[in-house]
């Protein structure tokens, strides 16, 4: 960028560098501005201004209609075979033009699906900016593929899963859309805030790993999580671009726990992963052999390896276990520390009770 | 959604149309149709006339794909000759006639508001809308196909069928004008947003 006697958003906006850098980013070009932005905090204001404005000026424009195209597709193509009787009839597609249909279809059920309902997303406006600004990885292959974001974050994202971004990811938000499925390791980053926005929730973390899950026509979607705390929100009780304000209809994730929100019933219950993995940092240390111990400490033990709380009546502090528990599933060490003292345990919203008798 | 359709490259599928390939013509008007119809409607409000340029665009490329100079890109390419067809289609109708020469470039700058939560910046963003409006229809063509349509200087020159130099410069004039505008807006009302600076990397 050229040196400039008044920097302010309204020529910022114009400027060619600065919106490359806003709606084509590349990672030199987004990290040059970051770090510009570190050594220039007083400017961060006014160049998240220019970015708004950028972003916000659009034109409103006639616009053809799906079935007016597809006429003049028609008819075109009606005419085109008419002149030129040489060409055969039916040709088969190349193949790499079958994929971009299928491609083009696939796109349009997630749009179609990403812009059903009433909540506008908190993306990028539809239009013409949306073509250079947002990036969007399609996987197209069997396999899981790994999506680099701009900001370090990593994204496993699943076969048959789209996602969307603007890869300058703005000063105060880091947003996604995702449709399918897909992993998420976020590099944290306090001042902005990662969402990930699907079909009926926002996801909205700092930094922490976790499953989205949400296919377009399957009954239910759901957010695991695997490391940090994660909050889910309801995509229409989700203020557009929102940052700081606390919405009722949300919900706290920690390790282990994830949300399933069943499209039919609009409901959604909170409970525990299938099969609970323990959470890196305490994992090693705890060896799980009990001998004689108060089974309070064998119930501490898994909430420390698992993040999954545990309540359980001070009367069976009294209880004893000697057991070696290490290497088994966390269900099955749970059946067996409750066996041994003749309780039982339950789970409910995201949350482990034990029951039971005061031992003697 | 266009960004999702973008394989195979717009280049190769062009190059598949000139070789006379029809279902890479057909992608071609699918990718295509819309942005041109956006694009022809700036011309005039006869949005039938610019639906049947396109149709006749697309058929006479399938028709003269062996003489198309394959060395333009499609996206001039399709821009400039629409261009021209919707000039040439309205001077032939006596009804447009008298607007003919005087040609119209009808855009509508507007905000998003969804983007923006603050008063301040609002307003500001007001402004700059407000100024480009008033720009002349030429200046706004080529903001227009500059900065939302990612158009170079060479491929505006060629679809307005202006030198290089001329783009440049109206662009100059434009971008000068918005700049001294909304300077002396922002002096009257709005003196916070002036900073004095350094230079941006």
């Amino acid at each position: 960028m050229q040196e400039d006697e008044n920097f302010s958003a309204d020529r910022l906006v114009w400027d060619d560098a600065f919106r490359e850098w806003v709606l084509a980013p590349t990672p030199e070009t987004d990290a040059r501005w970051q770090q510009w932005l570190r050594t220039h905090p007083d400017r961060r204001d006014e160049v998240e201004r220019a970015r708004k404005i950028l972003l916000s000026i659009t034109i409103t424009e006639d616009q053809l209609s799906d079935s007016d195209l597809e006429s003049i597709v028609q008819n075109t193509l009606v005419q085109a075979r008419k002149s030129d009787p040489g060409s055969p009839r039916h040709r088969r597609l190349l193949p790499v033009v079958r994929y971009a249909a299928a491609v083009a279809f696939l796109a349009g059920l997630g749009w179609w699906f990403l812009s059903s309902g009433s909540m506008p997303s908190p993306l990028l406006p539809a239009g013409l900016y949306s073509e250079t600004a947002v990036v969007t990885k399609y996987n197209r292959t069997g396999q899981p593929l790994e999506v680099s974001l701009p900001d370090g974050s990593l994204v496993v994202l699943q076969p048959s899963s789209f996602l969307r971004y603007a890869p300058a990811f703005g000063l105060a938000l880091r947003e996604v859309e995702l449709v399918g499925e897909a992993f998420f390791d976020v590099r944290r980053d306090t001042a902005r805030p990662f969402l990930v926005t699907t079909g009926d929730m926002v996801t909205k973390v700092l930094g922490t790993s976790f499953w989205v899950r949400s296919y377009p026509r399957a009954a239910e979607a759901s957010i695991a999580v695997k490391t940090g705390r994660v909050a889910v929100f309801r995509r229409e009780s989700y203020p557009a671009g929102n940052t700081g304000a606390e919405v009722s209809d949300s919900t706290i994730l920690t390790p282990n726990q994830q949300v399933v929100f069943s499209r039919n019933a609009g409901s959604w219950r909170k409970s525990l992963v299938d099969s609970p993995e323990p959470i890196a940092q305490s994992a090693q240390s705890t060896r799980f052999q009990y001998d004689e111990t108060p089974v309070s400490t064998a119930f501490r033990d898994l909430e420390a390896v698992y993040g999954i709380e545990i309540i359980f009546e001070e009367k069976l502090n009294r209880c004893h276990v000697t057991a070696a528990i290490n290497g088994l599933p966390m269900y099955e060490q749970l059946r067996v520390l409750c066996k041994a003292i003749g309780a039982r345990y339950t789970v409910s919203d995201g949350i482990i009770r034990i029951e039971g008798s005061a031992c003697n | 959604m266009k960004e999702f359709s973008r394989y195979p490259t717009d280049q190769a599928l062009w190059l598949q149309l000139l070789a006379g390939d029809i279902a890479a013509f057909e992608e071609m008007m699918r990718r295509y149709g819309k942005l041109l119809y956006r694009y022809g409607t700036k011309f005039t409000p006869d949005q039938e006339l610019v639906k049947d340029c396109i149709q006749d665009l697309f058929l006479d490329i399938w028709e003269k794909r062996n003489s198309v100079n394959s060395g333009i890109p499609p996206r001039p390419y399709l821009l400039s000759s629409l261009r021209r067809r919707v000039h040439r289609a309205c001077q032939s109708r006596p009804e447009f006639r008298e607007a003919a020469d005087e040609y119209t470039f009808d855009v509508e700058f507007s905000i998003e508001q969804k983007i923006i939560q603050d008063e301040s910046t609002l307003q500001l963003t007001g402004q700059v809308r407000t100024l480009l409006n008033q720009l002349p229809r030429r200046q706004k063509e080529v903001i227009y196909l500059k900065f939302f349509n990612n158009l170079s200087r060479d491929e505006i020159a060629g679809i307005m069928q202006i030198a290089p130099q001329t783009v440049s410069n109206q662009l100059q004039i434009a971008l000068r004008w918005l700049q001294e505008n909304g300077k002396t807006a922002l002096k009257l009302s709005l003196l916070h947003f002036l900073f004095t600076c350094y230079p941006l990397l």
